[in-house]
């Protein structure tokens, strides 16, 4: 009994985790060229709230992420346009995104408020691999996206520390002049990577709303974005220690959930209350951490770069 | 000597918001030679070497590279055509190695293969007798090494147009040599060596032709061997300059104003920058500080001003244990801190001249009734400022981000000298700034220290050091390598005392 | 590198500005405020409707009548007390974004008190809630502070998982232990007893929230531009290094600093139970907390230029309210405020730069 509830939470986490970890690769990289996007709340949510709308008209999960992905990107670029280019304050500029999204997903969302979605995203089992014992029920039995995730954490990772392209990412958050010099459009890359962040905060967003909670409901996401950017500076900028810390807060979120299943004594409103929690102290940890390792993070990020002044 | 003209400049003009930059500069460099551009800060050398690196773009003027017309957007065009940059400011990445910095933007290398990237950095290496491990962090290198790092850079990219800003102002003598002979033996290969520098005798030793600039105009070009330090110097000022020694006042050795012992810093990175170093400064001196940046002068100062906690030793000032003191305890007792950083740390340039000059002397009772600020009064303070010290600027109102380096660095004189300090600490007070503006923060140096001030000069450069200080002390790894009466020095013991080669002797620094 | 692609080319040049001219800080928040209006309208033709009926609808609802502009007022207390709150620690570009966690704490603090303390005076009783609140609410921004301060963590995260935290705690304390027994299955608390009601003027629902929200705004202008605390703050907010360098005890003014600016939005919270919902109730306040954040920013964290722009806010959501009847959710003024929010942001570069275009063309 105790263990299959141990690897349902387990099962569990990851799935929850999983919006977070898209989410928060996508900011890895928005931060890592060297812009601090604060709106990936709001680009959940449009995500989620797009991708709903699609997959009620059109019945279609591959569009549904697909239109995720497209809306977060083209608010992406908004944030990119103000920030690269009009060198707005990146975190007004976030809050801004943020509330923006939140009320458009909310507006454009008004006609599909508590139907349930269609259809989810199916859970399926990859041969071989599903098969080892719990390993394989717990990462290998799990939706499309969740895959997409393993992915992606590889290829980044190989993407950012291994080759030139990756290179050149860091190098435009780090020291934008130097870049610069070596012949680098400091503020293509950005925008590059901008937009990509925002997309994949968008097929965050459509995993909530395709696999998590199949319905849409105003403000669904419920925080998920901040905590997605706490995961990326507890990660210290790296996708695979990204993919753990995501996994905790999925645990976290999990186990409220399977605490309420056994019906333990404690208010479920309470246990809301623990993801939020959880974060607030892993950040604490992490930073007491790493004081000694000096500053943390991309050098020049809400840096705007101007090649003139260089 | 070749005589194939690699670089051809002509009528390069380029304007600035408040400033003509260049104005109808012609420049022509050669194959095979070492070509110094000379001028003073603000001359427009920085400028006409940006436009010829695609950094800035000229408003008129044509540029031929081997005698081709070439129109460049960005440095990638210019590296592109050979012409690499070494700038003052290295533009390195300092989370990468070395060989990741060398290989960053370039296409041809898709992927970072450790063993083929360490095969090519070594064969450079060699090449050109630069040793570096290419594994090595930048964080982790000296200076020194850092400029090496960015030679390898250009000289990855085969390029063999190499230009230079201010290369030597952040070496001890003994690398400027190393520097030179590797540039040399470049320049013997074919290739086209710039280097920028406002340092006479710089020119004289190591350059072939010279072209000087004033003012953003070219005042002429000419061989080495047709030239003089003397010429050279009025050239590139428009008058006489006297290098002799600025400070004549001769004060007694008397009062003790500072006394440190056995303090130890940390810097950033949690290291001891600042080793068990003891001194002491007394009341109507300047004790230079020689010495390349980076060996913990930045720390030491901070730490004496209370801006950055200690890691062991003691302070006193004037007697009195001030290890504990806040930094506005210390400010109280008298201690005024000119930093090396004048816009992130000793002016805020998005706020007026009056709040700047109000950072030190809002708190007395002649400003302040209970907590609210007399406006007025300071206004007054600072116009009193502006007239004192002949600051140009419209008004006490005026942004300090409107002001120039040098009237932005009088305000900042004006306003800690303005409580009669018994210990100025000052940073590198005339980097970057013009002749005369130098001059006169000079002349206000002199003029605290004969009023009984004890005056902790930090300063890169040789020349300042021995036109102002009273003793000299040689600043390495943390360690002062020795203080000396400026009469018992050498220009000689300084340099190995710079490169810890040698202690200066005389008083130990225990 | 070509000649030809030389020519014809111009491009925008951003050019700082030394000085920013006085009337600009004046009409680049006028045409922001106007252009997030009209993106938004955008959105509300996209969707079928007629941005013209709607803003009719929001203006009518606002200002049509003498009981919409009390509720204008009413609206505009605790968006002014939060943005007001929120743009002292902004002043200081220390990233308060949780004054929604903070007002719930204030109001749950009055409640308690309001409550428990039973058989004073309604002066006695209301000065010991607004304590309450104005402590609870401060000690809760201290959390973020302390930990910034000690540990150099992220503000704005911290506050923002904490409005949350606020919130959820409010909806069990309603659910739960502060549940009014008599109250049938609804999640709120007991009613006031009288003593624990502000009084409210002209025959309307205005009450004295309005004045300590003037008074708290004119003191701290008056701290901000008077004084030589005011004069701290400013450094600190340009530049803490500077603001160090002069002697400043930054980390101590960081946590005053949060203290107060907590303490004021946990006065909205109280000022909200005490005047309106006399109880606890759930969604008593929504969206105050980022409508906060956006006023604070608008007003260029000027402590007067908030209670404006809360006038004008307030006129948003009570015309938010009337434009439901035209089968609009609430959320369209959240997206009208992002909009405004988003030209605000971008009007800074106006303000900054002088924009010129450079053509390309030459010779």
């Amino acid at each position: 009994m105790i263990q299959v509830m141990i690897l349902a939470t387990l099962t569990a986490a990851v799935a929850q985790g999983t919006p977070l970890l898209l989410t928060a690769l996508g900011e890895i990289m928005t931060q890592r060229s060297g812009v601090l996007n604060l709106g990936l709340e709001g680009m959940m949510l449009m995500g989620a709230a797009s991708s709903f709308m699609v997959l009620v008209n059109t019945n279609s999960l591959f569009l549904a992420v697909v239109a995720g992905a497209v809306c977060s990107g083209l608010l992406a670029l908004v944030h990119g346009f103000l920030s690269i280019t009009c060198r707005v304050h990146q975190i007004i500029c976030g809050l801004a995104l943020n509330m923006f999204a939140g009320g458009l997903s909310g507006y454009l969302g008004k006609d599909y408020n508590g139907i349930p979605a269609p259809k989810v995203l199916p859970s399926f089992r990859i041969p071989l691999l599903a098969d080892i014992p719990y390993v394989g029920e717990i990462f290998f039995y799990q939706n499309g996206l969740v895959y997409l995730s393993y992915g992606l954490v590889i290829g980044l990772t190989y993407l950012i520390f291994h080759t030139q392209i990756g290179l050149k990412l860091r190098a435009c958050g780090e020291n934008p002049a130097a870049a610069y010099s070596m012949g680098i459009s400091v503020n293509r890359t950005r925008y590059i990577y901008v937009v990509m962040g925002g997309m994949l905060a968008g097929i965050g967003g459509s995993f909530l709303i395709l696999s998590t909670v199949p319905s849409w409901v105003e403000n669904m996401t419920g925080g998920r974005g901040w905590i997605a950017l706490a995961i990326v500076t507890c990660a210290m900028w790296k996708p695979a220690a990204a993919m753990a810390a995501a996994y905790v807060f999925g645990g976290v979120e999990a186990l409220g959930y399977q605490l309420q299943a056994v019906s333990v004594n404690v208010s479920p409103v309470l246990l809301k209350m623990l993801p939020y929690l959880a974060t607030i102290l892993v950040l604490a940890a992490v930073s007491i951490g790493n004081q000694d390792k000096g500053a943390a993070g991309p050098e020049a990020m809400t840096t705007p770069f101007i090649p003139e002044d260089n | 000597m070749s005589t194939q003209a690699t670089v051809e400049m002509k009528g390069i003009c380029k304007e600035f918001p408040s400033t003509l930059a260049n104005d109808q500069v012609d420049f022509t460099a050669y194959a095979g030679e070492i070509h110094a551009l000379l001028g003073e800060n603000g001359a427009g050398k920085s400028t006409l070497m940006n436009i010829l690196t695609g950094v800035l773009e000229q408003d008129k003027g044509e540029i031929w590279i081997r005698k081709k017309r070439v129109f460049m957007k960005s440095p990638k065009d210019a590296l592109s055509l050979g012409i690499g940059m070494i700038y003052q400011h290295f533009k390195l990445v300092k989370p990468f190695t070395v060989a990741e910095n060398i290989v960053l933007g370039m296409e041809n290398v898709r992927v970072l293969n450790k063993r083929a990237l360490e095969a090519q950095v070594r064969e450079l290496s060699q090449e050109y007798k630069i040793d570096l491990n290419p594994f090595s962090f930048i964080w982790q290198l000296s200076i020194g090494e850092q400029q090496r790092v960015e030679i390898l850079k250009v000289l990855y990219r085969r390029a063999d147009i190499l230009i230079l800003d201010e290369p030597t102002a952040v070496l001890t003598p003994e690398e400027v040599k190393e520097l030179f002979q590797t540039l040399r033996s470049m320049a013997k290969k074919g290739g086209t060596i710039i280097f920028i520098t406002h340092k006479m005798h710089e020119v004289m030793e190591f350059a072939d032709r010279i072209t000087v600039l004033r003012d953003g105009r070219l005042i002429g070009t000419m061989k080495r061997e047709e030239t003089s330090e003397q010429e050279l110097a009025r050239l590139m000022v428009g008058r006489e300059i006297s290098t002799g020694r600025r400070n004549r006042e001769n004060t007694v050795k008397s009062q003790e104003q500072l006394r440190v012992k056995d303090l130890t810093v940390l810097n950033d990175k949690r290291v001891k920058a600042v080793d068990g170093l003891s001194f002491q400064l007394f009341a109507g001196e300047i004790l230079g500080v020689a010495g390349v940046s980076g060996n913990g002068q930045k720390e030491l100062m901070e730490a004496l001003a209370g801006l950055r906690p200690r890691a062991g030793g003691q302070i006193f000032m004037g007697g009195q244990d001030i290890s504990r003191a806040s930094p506005r305890e210390r400010m109280d007792q008298g201690m005024a801190f000119i930093p090396e950083d004048r816009y992130g740390f000793a002016l805020v340039p998005s706020m007026t001249v009056m709040e700047n000059a109000s950072l030190k002397c809002y708190r007395d009772s002649r400003f302040n009734r209970g907590g609210v600020l007399d406006y007025r009064g300071l206004e007054q303070q600072a116009r009193e400022f502006i007239k004192e010290f002949e600051i140009k600027v419209g008004g006490p109102k005026s942004l300090v981000q409107s002001m120039s380096g040098g009237n932005a660095q009088k305000l900042i004189l004006a306003r800690e000298t303005a409580r009669e300090p018994s210990v100025i600490l000052a940073s590198y007070p005339v980097r970057g700034l013009d002749i005369k503006a130098t001059e006169s923060i000079h002349q206000i140096l002199v003029k605290e220290k004969a009023r009984g001030a004890g005056v902790l000069l930090i300063s890169e450069d040789l020349d300042e050091i021995f036109q102002l200080s009273d003793r000299v002390a040689v600043m390495y790894e943390g360690k002062l390598m020795g203080i000396l009466p400026i009469g018992q020095v050498t220009l000689d013991q300084i340099g190995m005392a710079m490169a810890g080669a040698a202690r200066l002797g005389g008083e130990d620094d225990g | 590198m070509m000649d030809k692609e030389r020519r014809g080319r111009g491009s925008l040049r951003l050019i700082r500005r030394m000085d920013i001219p006085g009337w600009l800080r004046l009409a680049v928040p006028a045409a922001s405020i106007a252009g997030g209006f009209l993106f938004s309208a955008i959105f509300l033709l996209g969707a079928g409707e007629s941005p013209l009926e709607v803003y009719g609808v929001m203006l009518q609802g606002a200002f049509g009548s003498s009981y919409g502009l009390g509720e204008t007022v009413v609206k505009m207390i605790p968006l002014m007390l939060v943005s007001v709150g929120v743009s002292f620690a902004f002043k200081m570009q220390i990233w308060n974004a949780g004054g929604e966690g903070q007002l719930h704490i204030g109001a749950a603090a009055a409640t308690f008190i309001i409550l428990n303390l039973k058989g004073y005076d309604r002066k006695t009783t209301l000065t010991a809630a607004f304590l309450a609140a104005f402590f609870c609410a401060g000690l809760y921004g201290l959390i973020p502070a302390v930990m910034k301060v000690k540990w150099n963590v992220n503000e704005l995260i911290t506050c923002l998982m904490l409005n949350y935290v606020g919130t959820l705690l409010i909806s069990w304390l309603i659910q739960g232990p502060w549940k009014d027994p008599a109250g049938f299955a609804f999640p709120r608390t007991a009613k006031f007893p009288r003593a624990g009601e502000m009084p409210a003027f002209f025959g309307t629902r205005i009450h004295a929230g309005v004045v300590m929200g003037l008074l708290a705004a004119l003191l701290l202008w008056f701290i901000l531009t008077r004084t030589r605390w005011g004069f701290e703050i400013q450094l600190i907010g340009a530049n803490p290094k500077v603001a160090e360098y002069a002697g400043i005890p930054v980390k101590r003014y960081i946590l005053a600093v949060m203290f107060v600016s907590a303490g004021i939005a946990g006065i909205a919270g109280m000022s909200e139970v005490c005047g309106i919902t006399h109880r606890l109730q759930a969604n008593f306040a929504a969206q105050v907390g980022p409508s906060g954040m956006t006023i604070a920013y608008l007003a260029q964290c000027h402590p007067l230029g908030a209670v404006l722009v809360s006038f004008l806010f307030g006129a948003l959501l009570v015309g938010g309210n009337s434009i439901q009847k035209l089968g609009l959710p609430v959320s369209t003024v959240q997206m009208i405020q992002g909009s405004i929010l988003f030209f605000v942001a971008a009007g800074t570069m106006f303000m900054n730069y002088q924009i010129q275009w450079k053509g390309g063309s030459r010779e």
